[in-house]
């Protein structure tokens, strides 16, 4: 291949070329260095860690076959967390009807909950707090606000309207608020803070 | 503003939480996803594939421009032999041999063949007369007007004898019955038509891509001329491929959902390393072949061809993703359709006997199988290399279009 990109280190070059070739020992190598994270982008997605474990497998098997596409330009990382992501998509409109509803009242209620209560949240809370949002909702939030797609690309991809991503996740990060004013007026997740140091 | 401030903060904070996410996987996992790969680089078929066309087309290319055809040559020979007939029998009168003179008039009718044998004869008969006469030398000169095609001309000069003798059983004008009969091997490559198929597409990938089978035909070949020849044919063939497979999911709701679509639960089995299927598939093709030979050597021709033909597939015994049931199922009929094929071929043919030759020489073929099921929305390109060995039987020979007066 002799191809080199500046995003790409020598050995990482190395790695993904003895991928391709079928190396083994050097799949299980990749497969080590991005599954954790990747896992992670994958459980934002699942309902289970079973199910985010599904995705991420197919996800892989599919990162393998395509491996030969990567053309050595642009973040690695960034070409296996799309793989991830659209595999994870493809999962939930296979397995899982997308639903939007949850409480209208409850969604279109938009307090004025800060960032404040995110930042001092621990991670795992915010995954936490991510993933008892309805389906719908969470897959919108995740795919604009975190991977930041726009919601003409998310509307292709969910295969709903443009406006329909616009208004989902307008409804989602309201209901994200409310929850977080929540949080903030019993602090709880001050409390957890403290429990946890 | 200051909420579209906080928001866009809260997006922010959102995504630097979710960018420091992580979680490790299971044990196992790692062992899972290494069942479903490809145990090695599978064998660049599709260069193959491509090297062989480019061969076929140079091998065409290189044929193409095939000398002047071989009627026309018969012909000439033929009036040129009446022109030595009148310098044979001047030349007798010269010379005290009979039989000179009682071979040239007995021949009365040449064909091909026969032109063959009076070729031969004449040599036969020059080389007594310039023995008795002395008149090498002067024959050979332009001032004897004999024609430079004419037979004697012909003699004077060895290798054109042997020209000619190819020529004459090159020329396989008329129709010709092929039986034939070709091992395959194939290599597939699937495109989903829908997004939701895309994930049939890579789960069959990662188990099927190759294909072996046969295939036995009759073709009746028509020579247009000594060098080219069409062929239309009726053949049937057969095909398999191994699935890598392993146990179904047996939950109230799979077995459910098969019975509902009407298949026996026990029968689905999902995709996996477990144990293998042979999925069988037969087939009928007509094909329509367009072909070029030239000698190569005695008894021996180079062909090229190419063409296309109508395949009507059949399954004979299959297991197909079902994208809707997560599962394999028996799905026969799910390929019976028609679709089409394109072919190239090189062969050899060695002449045994006037009316038989035998061939050989491998070919190769893109396929083209579509399906629209809702369950399995996907095109299946099929490229195939094959190895063609058979015969052919020349059924008549055209009537002789020259006589000799």
């Amino acid at each position: 291949m002799g191809i080199k990109s500046s995003w790409l280190s020598n050995d990482e070059t190395s790695l993904i070329q003895a991928c391709i070739q079928g190396n083994r020992a050097a799949q299980q190598k990749l497969f080590e260095v991005y599954s954790p994270k990747m896992l992670g982008v994958a459980f934002r997605y699942a309902n289970s860690r079973e199910e985010a474990e599904d995705m991420l497998q197919e996800g892989f098997i599919r990162i393998f076959q395509k491996l030969n596409t990567f053309r050595f330009q642009g973040s690695f990382e960034g070409w296996i967390r799309r793989i991830i992501v659209n595999t994870a998509i493809n999962h939930i409109r296979k397995y899982q009807n997308l639903k939007y509803e949850c409480e209208i009242e409850e969604a279109y209620y938009i307090p004025a909950a800060s960032s404040d209560a995110i930042a001092s949240m621990y991670t795992r809370e915010v995954i936490q707090l991510l993933h008892d949002l309805p389906l719908g909702y969470r897959t919108v939030l995740n795919l604009y606000a975190i991977e930041g797609y726009s919601h003409r690309e998310i509307g292709e991809m969910l295969g709903i309207e443009e406006s329909s991503s616009r208004s989902q996740y307008t409804r989602a990060k309201s209901l994200l608020q409310k929850r977080l004013q929540k949080l903030e007026e019993y602090g709880i997740a001050e409390n957890d803070k403290a429990s946890h140091q | 503003m200051t909420r579209l401030r906080i928001n866009r903060s809260l997006e922010e904070e959102l995504a630097r939480k979710a960018e420091d996410f992580r979680v490790e996987p299971s044990q196992g996992l790692w062992e899972s996803v290494a069942s479903q790969l490809p145990a090695k680089k599978p064998f660049p078929f599709k260069k193959v594939f491509l090297g062989t066309g480019v061969a076929a087309i140079a091998a065409l290319s290189f044929l193409l421009p095939n000398p002047k055809p071989n009627t026309p040559v018969v012909e000439e020979i033929v009036q040129s032999t009446e022109l030595t007939l009148d310098a044979a029998n001047s030349i007798s009168e010269t010379t005290t041999k009979p039989r000179t003179k009682s071979i040239i008039s007995s021949s009365k009718l040449i064909s091909e063949a026969e032109v063959s044998h009076q070729e031969a004869s004449l040599i036969s008969v020059w080389q007594p007369i310039s023995e008795i006469t002395g008149l090498t030398a002067q024959i050979a000169e332009p001032e004897i007007q004999l024609s430079p095609s004419s037979p004697i001309a012909i003699a004077a000069s060895k290798p054109s004898v042997t020209e000619f003798n190819k020529r004459s059983w090159f020329n396989r004008d008329g129709l010709n019955l092929v039986i034939s009969s070709s091992l395959d091997q194939s290599y597939r490559n699937m495109i989903a038509k829908n997004d939701l198929s895309a994930e049939v597409v890579n789960r069959r990938e990662a188990s099927d891509k190759m294909l072996t089978g046969y295939r036995i035909g009759a073709d009746l070949r028509y020579y247009l001329t000594n060098s080219f020849s069409v062929g239309l044919g009726f053949h049937y063939g057969s095909w398999g491929e191994n699935l890598g497979i392993t146990n179904g999911i047996h939950t109230p709701y799979y077995d459910s959902l098969g019975r509902a679509n009407g298949h026996n639960p026990t029968e689905m089995y999902r995709p996996g390393t477990t144990h293998r299927y042979s999925n069988q598939y037969r087939y009928v093709e007509i094909p329509l072949m367009f072909f070029t030979e030239r000698p190569v050597g005695q008894n021996l021709s180079l062909g090229a061809g190419l063409g296309m033909s109508a395949i009507y597939n059949d399954a004979r015994s299959c297991l197909n993703y079902d994208y809707q049931m997560s599962h394999y199922v028996k799905d026969p009929g799910i390929f019976r359709t028609w679709n089409s094929n394109l072919m190239a071929a090189v062969q050899l043919r060695f002449q045994s006997s006037e009316n038989l030759s035998f061939l050989a020489g491998p070919s190769i073929k893109y396929s083209l199988f579509s399906t629209f099921r809702e369950s399995y929305p996907v095109d299946q390109h099929q490229y195939a290399i094959s190895w063609n060995f058979g015969f052919q039987w020349k059924l008549f020979q055209p009537k002789p279009k020259h006589r000799l007066n």
